[in-house]
């Protein structure tokens, strides 16, 4: 098990990674999710043993990693590039890690055969490194990192160079290849969809910190404070119980109907706004984006009529309903769409104030 | 993936392999300590090499120069300043350069153009042929030019002999090579989509080239432009060979100080004007290099070169021009050296087993060969060696501020002798090694030594580049994956370097073949090599003597072009970072 407590690693006097405390139990996925610069790779490298540790540890099971080069330490690392050894074959590069007492050299052909066929790319072995395309490249990659089983196998962005399609199927491949493996791993990337896809767990982070972490599906729907609601997905951030806006009107909770008992603050997702004709709340579009399964409106709400407060807000409409700027419509809430907050951290007036005029 | 549930079954099988449990070794402690050790060796061994054989000679020679018997004293300083001869001989040092460099741009462009970015056949092997001339000894194209233009030479009607215009004509045929391979590598990575977005705005392909590709290569053509500059303004044998009494750079005035006058105060004040001179280009070739890499958008080599059309015509017969002159020395130098009183034959290579006519030579021709072949190998093995631990360590990147600045410093004194002139270099050794406490005199190793201080630059500039482009990732994963520190340098840097090493040693071999400058100062009569006996040879009158010169000519030529002709066209083939490219 990787046990990570009170990390912190710095360039200069900038601390990347700050008091960082993870766990990660074997043979479970941790997705490490976060927006570009907050930190995610040099937790990774600082795991791996590429970056010294500022202070706090890297233990697995219960022995201390600090003094542990990177050479001995038996993990994967796996890059946003692959970074095959441009002199090597295909076989060539699988087989690097497989060194030391107990790998015969059959005992090595077979090792190389195996994963060659696990990550698709059967018969590839001969093949140099150049004449592979990006996800052949990738899956290389996964080879000759999963190869000699790594006690902990460290993903930064796998699938970050890689266009749509190729990385959708490459994701699920990848997903398949660690559960069969059974392999502990760590998952870097700043795509939701990726991070649900192969984690156990989930851990968002921000500014070199881990602002939450958790089970997926709790993390998606409960966000801890409305930083993490808006980096998965929120546009909007209410105040659940009727609330006192600076314009001193109020604005009722009874749109969000059995939602609003259930937390303080409720973010909404653009798929938890649905235009509807029974709708409650009332508002013009001001902005229409068309889209093959739901276009996507930006809509100004008329104000505290018993209803959500007067602002801008993020819905969705039917692809082929006739929207255009300026059109009426009534908003009804689709509560799978909705994040519930427990304790912002913000005041409320303030955000209230701030998610709504924007 | 089809047949996942077959390989679970066998993954979890096993067949791989128990690791044992973590914890912290001894090895972990000792293998620390210990790589600290080496890199410091590893540094210490070329630091040490550079101290003795180039900072105390330059110190000893700046001793001479500036310090008198009460201190320091710039007496010396300015009464050569005073004098016009020397300033006529800076000026003329520093115009003839800069004339070259402009004659080697405007011959070089189109030549670029052509051999990067116009597909054609024999392409490859025109661009390492063009290479060849670079490494040519200097004396050996001396003569050649000088054949040429002799009043019986081939072009002998033109009335060149002796004149600047020849010096001219032989520095650009020496350094075509280095505007095409520089300007050609940049231009071939440039980014083609501003040009085409020129094009649709209505640009004509002139006035595209004038505004959007000159401006993108001129950094490329201001390096090139300051390479040329340099090896011009420190050119030596050229001068001395063609140059006569009438023309003297710098460099053939410290020569002829110490050598002729044995004026020795002199010599130094004026080492240390060409170091002046040097470090000057240097600076600004530094800042340059700077905004290169920060202005520059890169892309991959362009597959989408074009035939030859119609619209490179001028550029073709800029080229042929160019051909004509890289081919008519050497063809006049070779047709020469096949020519003997009688007729044809081999007499003039026959005569090389003798010491020449009037005993011009201490020993023979063919010794001086064997002379010369065993101090380059020396020679190369010595710049190999301290040249690829320099690399090493220069190519680190510490995380450590005082580990940073260390090697930054040793970055800039590495820089030093880039462009110190092999005369410095041999002068320095002259009068720094050959007394006590460092009495080289009769050390056998002296002219390998001189030959390797020469060539080491170029090795760190040829590998260094190579090493500091390499992904440091790779090392990375090579260290997950459980190498240790040897087999990340063994199976990463060593396979991603070998190119380079194989140029490298190529190029300082054929340098230690051609060496002349350092040569001239610290060879004794019996270790002179090949170069040195073609300058007594031609200095010295005799049908026998002059013909001796042409056929060793000829020999070194051949030597140096197949050394580098080989390395070029096995490994480097398209690849032209392992060339002269990076200069």
């Amino acid at each position: 098990m990787l046990a990570v407590r009170g990390l912190t690693v710095r360039y200069g006097s900038v601390a990347a990674v700050a008091e960082v405390d993870l766990e990660v139990p074997d043979g479970q996925v941790l997705a490490l999710l976060g927006p570009s610069g907050c930190g995610k790779s040099t937790l990774l490298r600082a795991v791996a043993g590429l970056e010294p540790a500022a202070a706090g540890t890297v233990c697995w099971d219960g022995a201390d990693l600090a003094r542990i080069p990177v050479h001995r330490r038996g993990f994967g690392l796996m890059f946003q590039d692959g970074v095959l050894f441009p002199h090597r074959t295909v076989a060539g590069n699988v087989v690097y890690g497989l060194r030391g007492p107990g790998w015969s050299a059959p005992a090595r052909d077979r090792r190389v055969a195996e994963l060659l066929e696990l990550v698709g790319l059967a018969g590839y072995g001969a093949r140099r490194v150049s004449t592979l395309s990006g996800g052949e490249a990738q899956r290389v990659a996964l080879a000759r990192a999963l190869a000699p089983r790594p006690r902990l196998l460290l993903l930064d962005e796998p699938l970050a160079a890689l266009d749509r399609a190729l990385r959708e199927r490459l994701l699920a491949d990848l997903r398949l290849a660690l559960s069969v493996t059974g392999t502990t791993a760590i998952f870097v990337t700043h795509d939701q969809q990726e991070a649900f896809a192969v984690a156990d767990r989930l851990a968002v982070m921000r500014a070199g910190r881990i602002a939450q972490c958790g089970d997926p599906r709790a993390v998606w729907s409960r966000p801890v404070d409305d930083w993490v609601a808006r980096f998965l997905g929120c546009t909007t951030v209410l105040p659940a119980r009727p609330h006192r806006l600076p314009d001193g009107t109020w604005a009722s909770s009874t749109f969000l109907g059995e939602v609003a008992g259930r937390a303080e603050w409720v973010g909404l997702r653009p798929s938890a706004l649905l235009v509807d004709q029974r709708g409650t709340a009332h508002g013009t579009v001001a902005a229409v984006v068309p889209g093959p399964e739901h276009q996507v409106l930006t809509v100004q709400l008329s104000g505290p009529d018993g209803e959500l407060p007067a602002g801008r807000v993020q819905a969705l409409a039917d692809p082929d309903a006739e929207l255009e700027i300026g059109s009426a419509v009534r908003l009804r809430l689709d509560p799978t769409g909705a994040a519930l907050l427990q304790g912002a951290a913000r005041a409320a007036d303030a955000v209230a104030h701030d998610t709504l005029s924007r | 993936m089809a047949s996942v549930t077959q390989t679970t079954d066998r993954l979890a099988a096993g067949g791989v392999p128990q690791r044992p449990p973590l914890e912290l070794r001894r090895s972990d402690r000792i293998a620390g300590a210990g790589r600290r050790f080496v890199l410091l060796l590893a540094a210490l061994i070329p630091a040490a090499a550079l101290g003795v054989f180039f900072c105390y000679p330059v110190a000893a020679i700046v001793g001479r120069g500036l310090v008198g018997p009460a201190g320091w004293d710039l007496g010396a300083f300015a009464d050569v300043l005073s004098r016009s001869r020397f300033t006529r001989i800076v000026v003329f040092t520093v115009g003839q350069a800069a004339a070259s460099a402009g004659l080697a741009l405007l011959l070089g462009v189109p030549g670029a153009h052509l051999l990067y970015r116009r597909r054609f056949r024999s392409r490859g092997v025109l661009r390492a042929l063009i290479t060849v001339p670079f490494v040519l000894p200097t004396v050996v194209v001396g003569l050649a030019f000088r054949t040429l233009f002799a009043e019986s030479g081939w072009l002998g009607s033109w009335g060149w002999d002796g004149s600047v215009a020849a010096i001219l004509a032989a520095h650009v045929f020496f350094n075509y090579a280095v505007v095409v391979r520089t300007v050609g590598a940049t231009w071939t990575h440039l980014d083609t989509r501003p040009a085409e977005v020129a094009r649709s705005l209505g640009a004509s392909p002139a006035r595209v080239f004038a505004t959007v590709t000159l401006p993108a290569l001129g950094p490329a053509l201001a390096s090139a432009a300051i390479m040329v500059f340099l090896f011009c303004a420190t050119s030596f044998g050229i001068i001395l060979v063609m140059g006569g009494a009438r023309y003297n750079t710098i460099e053939t005035e410290i020569y002829r100080q110490t050598a002729l006058i044995g004026d020795l105060p002199t010599a130094a004040v004026l080492s240390i004007l060409q170091m002046v001179l040097v470090a000057a280009v240097l600076v600004v070739a530094a800042v340059l290099r700077r905004r290169t890499e920060t202005t520059l958008r890169l892309r991959g080599a362009a597959e989408a070169t074009r035939p030859v059309g119609r619209r490179d015509l001028p550029a073709v017969a800029m080229t042929l021009l160019a051909g004509a002159l890289l081919v008519l020395p050497m063809a006049v130098l070779v047709t020469r050296s096949l020519q003997t009183a009688d007729g044809w034959g081999l007499d003039n290579y026959r005569h090389l087993a003798t010491v020449g006519e009037n005993n011009v030579l201490l020993v023979s021709g063919t010794t001086a060969l064997a002379n010369s072949i065993r101090s380059a190998v020396i020679a190369a093995a010595l710049s190999l060696t301290v040249g690829v631990l320099l690399s090493v360590v220069l190519a680190r990147r510490p995380r450590g501020r005082s580990a940073r600045r260390a090697i930054g410093a040793l970055d800039g004194l590495m820089m030093l002798p880039l462009g110190v002139s092999a005369v410095t270099v041999g002068f320095g050794f002259l009068i720094a090694l050959d007394a006590p406490p460092l009495d080289f005199r009769s050390s056998a190793l002296l002219v390998p030594i001189a030959q390797a201080m020469v060539a080491t630059p170029l090795v760190v500039r040829m590998v260094l580049p190579v090493l500091r482009a390499a992904d440091q990732r790779l090392r990375q994963a090579a260290a997950v994956l459980g190498a240790g520190p040897v087999r990340v340098w063994a199976s990463v840097d060593l396979p991603i370097m070998s190119r380079a090493l194989a140029a490298a040693g190529a190029f300082a071999l054929a340098t230690g073949l051609g060496e002349f400058g350092a040569t001239t100062f610290v060879a004794r009569p019996e270790t002179v090599t090949l170069p040195v006996v073609i300058g007594r040879l031609i200095s010295r009158p005799g049908p026998v003597n002059s013909g001796m010169a042409l056929a060793a000519g000829v020999i070194l030529a051949v030597a140096c072009a197949v050394v580098v002709l080989l390395v070029d066209l096995a490994g480097g083939r398209g690849r032209t970072g392992a060339g002269i490219g990076g200069f």
